[in-house]
């Protein structure tokens, strides 16, 4: 389970160290993993603000128009704040409890196994611009040029993990999508999908259509075995073949990953490999390295095995 | 010794400031030895300096040797890749993602260097695609360019900057057949 941040703004030392106190207190739910701090920045989950503290209420704002669930404490009448509240004399079970009530309230619910693959076949469809939004944080899907955008890198990173850990999404075909702001953080449909989606496992087996690229993923990966793992899929998937080709040499859940990406990048031609599969011609072309000693040696150099 | 009957070349193309030195000088053994002269039409941002011949360097693996070779990025000295084809295995095509030009760059040399080799293989590479300057880049738009000169050549986002993103395109090219 991924761990939580919980930071504090504005709170005296007693109530600091019942906060301290939860993760020793919890034996399930998310604070299990909870990480306290003093606030810094937007950089965390939740945030316990003192309002009547200067600092804890520039916090609150702050908190407020980034989405960041908050937290009150003291008695919330007069603050548009609805949900669980504290009070300094609570005991460290009962912050314990208001904060697993706001993490609940604020996380969108875990979403079941048909809601998945209706997402899946709603982001495999071919329609140029598609809005992904997991919460307050949203990326954009635009097939035209084949990238994927969002606003902030702190965005694109909540979306990805959020599909990492299979949470719940709202998908939604748009008719725009604005450049306005910039760049923000861009990178390829397939590399987006593929760093939010490899490790998973609880992806659908992709073997029910014959696959062939149509053009060679662009997926960036900092890791040099999986580099490798990506390179010899790309190849032989840019050939004409059959998914169950790639399934035998390949782990699963990381062929999964990389053909679902592609499906979603719109990288895939199934009418050209139902009409003209040639699983022959996606054989690994290693053998066609050893036969030069160049490129052998260049291989052993790039840790192609 | 390396013959050109060897194969023991690879050319990195593409036109003026698409990174080609930079390239060489991360998977390079020693810096390259540079051509390089100021540019005739005054600095291009960042750049002062362009390949007027080549750069060249190497890369030492096991018993063999290979030979970098970077061809000169202005048309005026595209006679260069005429001397330079003929012997390499490859050709990692490096393209500027900042630049209006990027697809019409693409054409040109695709067209130039398959004119000269056919069966020449490339790998291409899109750099600098997190400049605010890139935001109107299409990959699928060079994606489709691309696939008009050669069917299967892989396009990547890459930072010449970066060592690992190279070898990057030398394994992608290794795997093409």
């Amino acid at each position: 389970m991924r761990g939580i941040t919980l930071a504090h703004a504005g709170c005296d030392a007693g109530v600091v160290r019942k906060l301290e106190m939860i993760r020793g207190l919890a034996t399930t739910g998310r604070c299990q993993n909870l990480r306290v701090k003093f606030w810094d920045g937007i950089g965390c989950d939740l945030v316990v603000v003192n309002p009547k503290d200067g600092f804890g209420d520039r916090a609150l704002e702050i908190a407020r128009r980034h989405g960041i669930p908050a937290l009150l404490l003291g008695d919330p009448g007069g603050q548009s704040n609805t949900g669980p509240s504290l009070t300094a004399e609570m005991s460290a079970f009962h912050f314990y409890e208001a904060i697993e009530a706001k993490l609940s309230e604020a996380e969108p619910s875990q979403a079941p196994a048909e809601e998945h693959s209706t997402l899946w076949s709603e982001l495999t469809q071919n329609h140029p611009f598609v809005s992904v939004r997991h919460g307050v944080y949203e990326v954009w899907v635009n097939r035209l040029d084949g990238y994927c955008i969002a606003r902030t890198r702190r965005a694109a990173a909540a979306v990805k993990n959020a599909f990492r850990e299979g949470a719940s999404f709202e998908v939604e075909q748009v008719e725009k999508i604005s450049n306005e702001g910039g760049a923000g953080d861009r990178t390829s449909i397939e590399d987006f999908f593929f760093k939010a989606l490899s490790g998973r496992s609880d992806l659908p087996e992709q073997t029910d259509f014959r696959f062939a690229l149509t053009s060679w993923p662009d997926i960036r990966c900092d890791e040099p075995k999986l580099t490798e793992q990506i390179t010899s899929l790309s190849a032989k998937a840019l050939t004409l073949c059959n998914t169950s080709e790639l399934y035998e040499r390949h782990e699963h859940s990381l062929v999964n990953a990389f053909v679902l990406s592609c499906r979603i990048a719109g990288l895939t031609d199934e009418t050209r490999a139902e009409a003209t599969g040639d699983p022959a011609s996606a054989s690994d072309t290693s053998d066609t390295h050893k036969s030069s000693g160049i490129k052998a040696a260049l291989g052993r150099w790039l840790g192609l095995t | 010794m390396n013959t050109v009957a060897n194969y023991n070349k690879l050319l990195f193309g593409g036109p003026v400031g698409s990174g080609k030195t930079t390239a060489i000088s991360s998977i390079a053994d020693a810096a390259p030895v540079s051509t390089e002269a100021p540019l005739s039409t005054g600095p291009m941002g960042d750049k002062t300096d362009t390949t007027v011949a080549m750069d060249y360097s190497t890369l030492t693996l096991d018993e063999h040797t290979v030979h970098l070779f970077g061809l000169p990025g202005q048309q005026r000295f595209a006679f260069m890749r005429d001397i330079l084809v003929p012997g390499s295995f490859g050709v990692v095509l490096l393209l500027d993602a900042s630049s209006d030009e990027i697809y019409a760059n693409a054409s040109e040399w695709l067209t130039s260097l398959r004119g000269l080799d056919s069966g020449l293989k490339f790998a291409i590479g899109v750099t600098k695609t997190e400049l605010e300057k890139s935001v109107n880049f299409s990959l699928n738009r060079l994606r489709g360019v691309v696939r008009e000169h050669t069917p299967t050549a892989p396009v990547l986002s890459v930072d010449a900057r970066s060592a690992q993103d190279i070898k990057q395109l030398i394994r992608v090219l290794l795997h093409m057949k």
